[in-house]
């Protein structure tokens, strides 16, 4: 029998459950709906691959296929579970649906409709992670970004307890010259802040708001960290745990990869506390908040690295013909970057922009981005890389706790083509400091093509990135993007 | 010095053999690599790296963004082997 949902003691339990339901369907359903497409590109490379590519298409395809099955049977369940819990709680909406409805009522210039429109999204709990870059475009495009930074400085105060909409709204008042009323919509959620601290999810980084205007960058970070503050570089893990319930996680992805962890010592809700430090960990390295530090100095976490750890780390290097560290896009790569700049004098780090003659941007020039990151190692420079970016070429494909993801293959092609020593890197916290390790990749054999060593090459990067998934959770610290990459990374 | 015909059968060939293409007949001076099936970054530069080997010169950084088909790679191989002679 099903207990009566709509009022009585166990309503909040109720309404619980069903925002937890709501949650999961909707994420679901997005993961479901791009592997779809995902799948449709996949059954069409299979098509028209080449000899080579064959194998590496199909088993991509079948991978794919499995997970859409996989999805949308889990969308069917969590609709039926859906069914069954309280259908009067707190007015969930179905998100995509909601924001369509929304984009409509910009471009009709209706404000009063959009004023509700806006109201009914802010009540989902998908709103918290997307970064409304669809209706900011819808309104841009409609000409109605004046309307749309009304709604949000007009906006009910729980719209304003969510950060990434603070930041989007500020943002786009001072890029439409309303610079006043940014600061004052920025005003408003820092006092609601004080009460209620902002949430905050997995994109929400400030470090691209501050290369565009330094002050909003500031106080958002004031907002993101009202209340943190550190004395020293080894207060982030007590900043981290202050800050840990005030994150949300996707949690389709916790569940993945509780169930795949390695050690089953750890009840889920201890686990999930260490995974919630640790990406707030992640948080703190890459915003580096001067709000949160003593006289607005930057803390640098570098000495949170041991000399004996950072020696034994490097120590097996082998510097003969150039070295070239594959690393992963994730929580502590601010502190990758300086330990290997200050490990190797001569080197060149492959990033999506350039702010340092260092550095060499493969954004939109991935020929010229891979030519002259080759040339560099002609001439003895050590090289830094993330290959598990969004660039590169489509043929092939990395598999992470069984799921295919497609990847670039630009690094395998510079250790192919250098046959320098080549190693996984990354530099994981361990609950009080940082790790540095670095784990030898294989080299390609004498007479081997690019294909097979390509594929071997990626087999033993997505294996070390799966070593890091499924091992400690105070490592697990990770940005954004690893919070969906392994349910429906597409590029 | 190799002839500008010999030097362009050489470059189809090392294209269809990076490419993994049946033959180099539909490769044209206005062929482009987005024409052809497979001809991403990786290739391109593996195809550009062929080519540095076969003819014996080095491109700098910015040619090999800079070509827009198959003609002006043609064209630009030449430049660099009269260079060198």
């Amino acid at each position: 029998m099903q207990a009566d949902t709509t009022s009585g003691p166990d309503a909040s339990a109720d309404d619980a459950r069903s925002a937890d339901i709501q949650l999961r369907l909707e994420l679901k359903n997005r993961e479901w709906k791009i592997l779809r497409r995902l799948n449709r590109e996949a059954e069409e490379n299979c098509a028209s691959a080449k000899p080579s590519e064959a194998d590496r298409f199909a088993r991509h395809f079948a991978n794919v296929t499995e997970r859409v099955t996989a999805a949308r049977a889990a969308v069917r369940d969590l609709t039926k579970q859906k069914s069954a819990v309280a259908q009067t709680c707190a007015g969930f909406v179905d998100f995509d649906e909601a924001v369509g409805h929304f984009i409509e009522t910009i471009k009709r210039g209706d404000r009063a409709a959009a004023s509700d429109a806006l109201d009914r999204l802010s009540v989902s709990p998908r709103f918290l992670e997307e970064r409304l870059r669809p209706i900011l475009d819808a309104a841009k495009t409609a000409g109605r970004l004046d309307l749309l930074f009304t709604l949000f400085a007009n906006a009910a105060p729980r719209t304003l307890s969510r950060f990434s909409i603070v930041a989007t709204a500020a943002v786009m008042g001072i890029e439409i010259e309303r610079r006043r009323e940014a600061l004052a919509l920025l005003e408003v959620a820092q006092r609601r802040s004080d009460t209620q601290p902002i949430r905050f999810g997995t994109m929400d980084m400030l470090s691209q708001l501050a290369r565009l205007d330094q002050e909003l960058a500031e106080r958002l970070s004031l907002l993101k960290y009202n209340g943190i503050r550190m004395k020293t570089e080894s207060d982030i893990f007590l900043a981290a745990k202050a800050l840990a319930d005030r994150i949300d996680l996707d949690p389709l992805l916790l569940d993945f990869l509780f169930e795949h962890r390695r050690s089953r010592s750890l009840p889920r809700e201890a686990w999930e506390e260490r995974i919630r430090i640790a990406f707030c960990v992640g948080q703190l390295i890459w915003d580096r908040p001067r709000s949160a530090s003593p006289a607005g100095r930057v803390l640098r976490y570098g000495n949170l690295v041991s000399e004996a750890d950072r020696k034994e780390a490097f120590a097996g290097i082998d510097r003969t013909n150039g070295v070239l560290l594959a690393t992963v896009h994730g929580g502590t790569t601010p502190l990758n970057r300086v330990l290997f700049q200050e490990e190797f004098e001569e080197h060149v780090i492959v990033a999506n922009s350039t702010t340092a003659s260092t550095q060499i941007s493969v954004k939109n020039n991935l020929d010229g981005g891979l030519f002259q990151t080759l040339r560099a190692m002609s001439r003895g420079k050590s090289v830094l890389i993330a290959p598990d970016g969004a660039h590169g070429t489509r043929n092939y494909f990395g598999e992470v706790l069984g799921r295919s993801i497609r990847t670039a293959a630009g690094a395998a092609f510079l250790a192919y083509e250098s046959r320098c020593y080549c190693a996984w890197y990354y530099t994981v916290p361990t609950g009080d400091r940082f790790l540095p390790v670095v784990v030898t990749a294989p080299k390609p054999d004498k007479q081997e093509s690019f294909e097979s060593f390509a594929e071997r090459w990626l087999s033993f990067y997505w294996a070390e990135f799966e070593n890091l998934l499924t091992g400690d959770p105070d490592g697990i610290c990770l940005i954004g993007r690893y919070w969906a990459v392994l349910s429906y990374w597409d590029r | 010095m190799i002839s500008d015909e010999e030097m362009r059968k050489e470059v189809r060939e090392i294209i269809v053999d990076i490419l993994e293409l049946d033959d180099g007949s539909k490769l044209t001076e206005a062929t482009t690599a987005s024409d052809v099936k497979g001809w991403d970054s990786l290739h391109h530069v593996r195809i550009m790296l062929a080519l540095e080997r076969k003819f014996g010169f080095q491109w700098d950084d910015e040619e090999v963004t800079d070509l827009k088909n198959v003609g002006d790679l043609y064209t630009a191989i030449h430049g660099k082997i009269s260079a060198k002679t």
